[in-house]
């Protein structure tokens, strides 16, 4: 399992794309790294409808008004999907190459997000109400 | 134990079994969340015009959905069989389909959200 210095990184074996590899990692690795994608991939899909919803339900005053709370939320949304697929395959090529996991600041920028989303529409429905749709 | 492997994959022991289900079932949980984007889609397409981009789109993302599903359901399998073979595992083209995918669902959402909005 161990490469040699001469021959390091010359496995033909590059699962479809990643790279060349040292070694196949255990294979419990790739699979939970796999998971893990499809979690974000979830949390990416759960943004994207609750966005649609938003537009599609939110009873907000102006038409306009809903899509600062709703469009938001469906960039987030996509914007994880994207950035959660480039970590699968940092953590991929990082566990084929022996190495720690690389830092990901995803789950950081998805909370401010979502906060920064969530308090726009909180001054939203404070606007609502003080302008008397309610 | 009953069920667990006697034969160590990379030094430990691990049920074998249990992580093609799992897979399956992270899969099934992400054919429910697309399945949830199409419905509202197509009750978008239902409410107001244009009516075709709101059931074109909830049509097209069911199906994905139950592609996505039944892809599930066949990890249960090959995952197995993988495993026993000692093949590879990583599916990066699968993962990047299911990347568009979603990038695509949400394009998608954000005209039917402006749509909305403007009707």
């Amino acid at each position: 399992m161990a490469a040699d210095p001469g021959h390091a990184r010359q496995a033909p074996d590059d699962a479809g794309g990643l790279g060349p590899v040292d070694s196949e990692p255990d294979a419990r690795f790739t699979f939970a790294n796999e998971r893990t994608f499809l979690a974000w991939n979830r949390t990416s899909l759960a943004l994207i409808g609750g966005g649609l919803a938003v537009a599609r339900f939110l009873d907000i005053g102006g038409q306009g008004l809903r899509l600062i709370v709703a469009i938001p939320l469906i960039v987030l949304g996509v914007g994880t999907s994207l950035v959660s697929f480039r970590r699968w395959g940092n953590n991929e090529r990082a566990l084929r190459l022996d190495q720690p996991l690389p830092y990901s600041r995803l789950p950081y920028l998805l909370v401010v997000g979502v906060a920064v989303v969530g308090l726009a529409a909180i001054a939203l429905a404070i606007v609502d109400v003080l302008v008397g749709h309610v | 134990m009953s069920g667990r492997d006697p034969e160590p994959t990379s030094g430990t022991v691990f049920h074998r079994g249990l992580a093609g289900e799992r897979t399956a079932l992270a899969w099934s949980r992400s054919a429910l969340s697309l399945a949830a984007i199409g419905a509202i889609a197509l009750e978008a397409g239902a409410e107001h015009a244009p009516h075709a981009l709101g059931y074109a789109v909830g049509a097209v993302l069911l199906l994905l959905a139950g592609a996505a599903w039944a892809y599930g359901r066949r990890a249960y399998r090959t995952t197995r069989e993988a495993l026993q073979a000692g093949a590879p595992v990583a599916r990066p083209g699968v993962l990047a389909a299911a990347t568009a995918v979603t990038s695509l669902a949400g394009v998608a959402a954000i005209a039917l959200a402006i749509v909305s909005a403007l009707a």
